[in-house]
This record gives structure tokens, C-alpha cells and sequence, in this order.
């Protein structure tokens, strides 16, 4: 795999959020093969739960679930203090033009930040590396 | 390339949990990167507010510090992020072939306390060292 090849894309900037249900901007998928989602997560309180997943759409507006993709970061595994846990994953099973990220928190603030991984079809529309050594 | 490509050939490793940093430098741990062919960083900048700058930049060791100091890699810097250019993701690409055993990311806040997350997307050269996806479909 070529990481030089890759395009990043903002999902939730960091911030501490509180409870309720937050969606990234929407990523186009027609020019990229496949998309990963990365969760950059800081200090949940211990009773805090915040749930990640990746939803499609065709039309940009009208979003649904992609099965089997969601995961849940609870506080009690982030440690309730300066912890904090991250994942990868991978959606090869996207049928729709569009993806975006919701992310649910439960009980308490959590802190986190969430990016979009995917490789282009044509290394044009990679994002230009701030560097590349 | 292969949709499989992330799964079972990428490590990830954080960097700078996302929180709210305060101002002065912050050092990341220290990351072996021996087993690998090229690294991702990913800077995710929140809030940054009037005033506020971040400044980041990746350093190399043979030893994590302990008899080489840490020196700073030439040219692996980022943009500085301000009030300009906030809540944005930043990307940088490093060949680890040509690198010191260890890495590390030091980040470097001004004026105010701001909201910002680094992470590392690596290529290993070894599958055994990939992180294990929290699902793959």
C-alpha cells in the first residue's frame, strides 16, 4: 500500500462533546475505491459512551446505517481520565455514492476526533501531503 | 490496490489523544518504527481561537533520546495552524526507509489552549505488526 497515495478527510474536528448525535460532512466516494475510519478518542467520563458508525447515501441527504460497521467506546475503557482509545476500520461493503461519519454520545462529554481514510481512484485526487519525505 | 489493503497491512498509533492542549511544546511518546516502510500523520486541529497558533513537527532518535538526542526531521513540518485554517485534517507522508529507529511528534502551542489530535497510519513491513480493525465489512 502506498501511503502517499491516500486521501484525508476531516470527519468530527477535535472538541469535547456532549451528549446528542453529531454527523461529519459527507465524503464522495465515485472517484475512491474504499474508505477507513479512524477514531482519535480523549477523555470520556467514566459513564460516557460515545458510538461510532459509517453511513451511505445516494442522493447526499437521505443517510441509512451500512450494516455491521458501528462499534461503541464506553468511558469505563478510555479510563475515565486522560486515556484514550483509537481504532481502524474498513468498509469495503459501501453501495451508495456518499459516506459520512454519526457519532452518538451517551451519558457524559466525551472527547474525540474522527477522520476519513480512502484511496482515490486517480492519485489527482489525493489530498497533497503537507510534506512528503 | 486492494480494498484489503487497510486491514491486516496498517498499524495505527496515536499520537496525541484529541483533547484540549495547553500552550507550550508537547511531546509525543516515543514510536519504534523499525518494522515499518512509510508513515501517515494525520493532524486533526479544532478550535484554535484569535491568537492561537500550533505548530507541529516530527523527530528522530536511534535511541528514543537516550544517548541521540532527538533532531528534528528536515522538511516534516506542518503548516502552522491557526485562526486562518482551524477545524481542519493535515497530512503528511514520511519514508521510514531512510529514518532513526524511533519517531516521535512534537507539537507546539501558542497564545492560547486549543483542541487538536495526531495520530500515525503505518505501513509495516511485517503483517504481524498491523492493528487489528474493530470491524472489517
Amino acid at each position: 500500500m502506498d501511503l502517499s497515495n491516500i486521501a484525508v478527510t476531516k470527519g468530527h474536528a477535535p472538541a469535547s462533546y456532549n451528549i446528542g448525535v453529531y454527523y461529519s460532512a459527507s465524503l464522495d466516494l465515485a472517484q475512491h475505491l474504499s474508505v477507513a475510519m479512524v477514531l482519535n478518542c480523549g477523555v470520556a467520563q467514566a459513564t460516557a459512551t460515545v458510538a461510532l458508525e459509517l453511513q451511505e447515501s445516494d442522493d447526499d441527504s437521505t443517510f441509512t446505517d451500512i450494516s455491521g460497521n458501528d462499534t461503541l467506546i464506553a468511558g469505563s475503557e478510555a479510563g475515565g481520565t486522560d486515556e484514550a482509545l483509537y481504532f481502524g476500520s474498513q468498509v469495503r461493503g459501501v453501495t451508495k455514492r456518499y459516506v459520512r461519519i454519526k457519532a452518538t454520545v451517551s451519558n457524559a462529554r466525551v472527547e474525540f476526533s474522527s477522520s476519513l481514510i480512502s484511496i482515490p481512484k486517480d492519485s489527482r485526487n489525493r489530498v497533497t501531503p503537507v510534506f512528503s519525505r | 490496490m486492494a480494498f484489503d489493503d487497510y486491514n491486516g497491512s496498517t498499524h495505527i498509533f496515536q499520537a496525541f489523544h484529541a483533547e484540549e492542549y495547553e500552550v507550550g511544546d508537547n511531546f509525543s511518546a516515543a514510536h519504534e518504527v523499525a518494522g515499518f516502510h512509510r508513515a501517515l500523520v494525520i493532524l486533526d486541529a479544532g478550535h484554535v481561537g484569535v491568537g492561537g497558533t500550533i505548530d507541529t513537527k516530527l523527530q528522530e532518535s536511534d535511541d528514543a533520546g537516550v544517548t541521540d538526542a532527538w533532531a528534528d526531521i528536515p522538511g516534516a513540518v506542518f503548516a502552522q495552524v491557526d485562526a486562518s485554517n482551524e477545524a481542519q485534517a493535515f497530512a503528511g507522508c514520511l519514508n521510514l526507509n531512510k529514518r532513526k529507529r524511533y519517531l516521535r511528534i512534537v507539537m507546539t502551542l501558542a497564545v492560547r489552549d486549543s483542541d487538536v489530535g495526531v495520530i500515525m497510519v503505518l505501513q509495516p513491513k511485517d503483517s504481524r505488526l498491523s492493528t487489528t480493525m474493530s470491524f472489517s465489512v
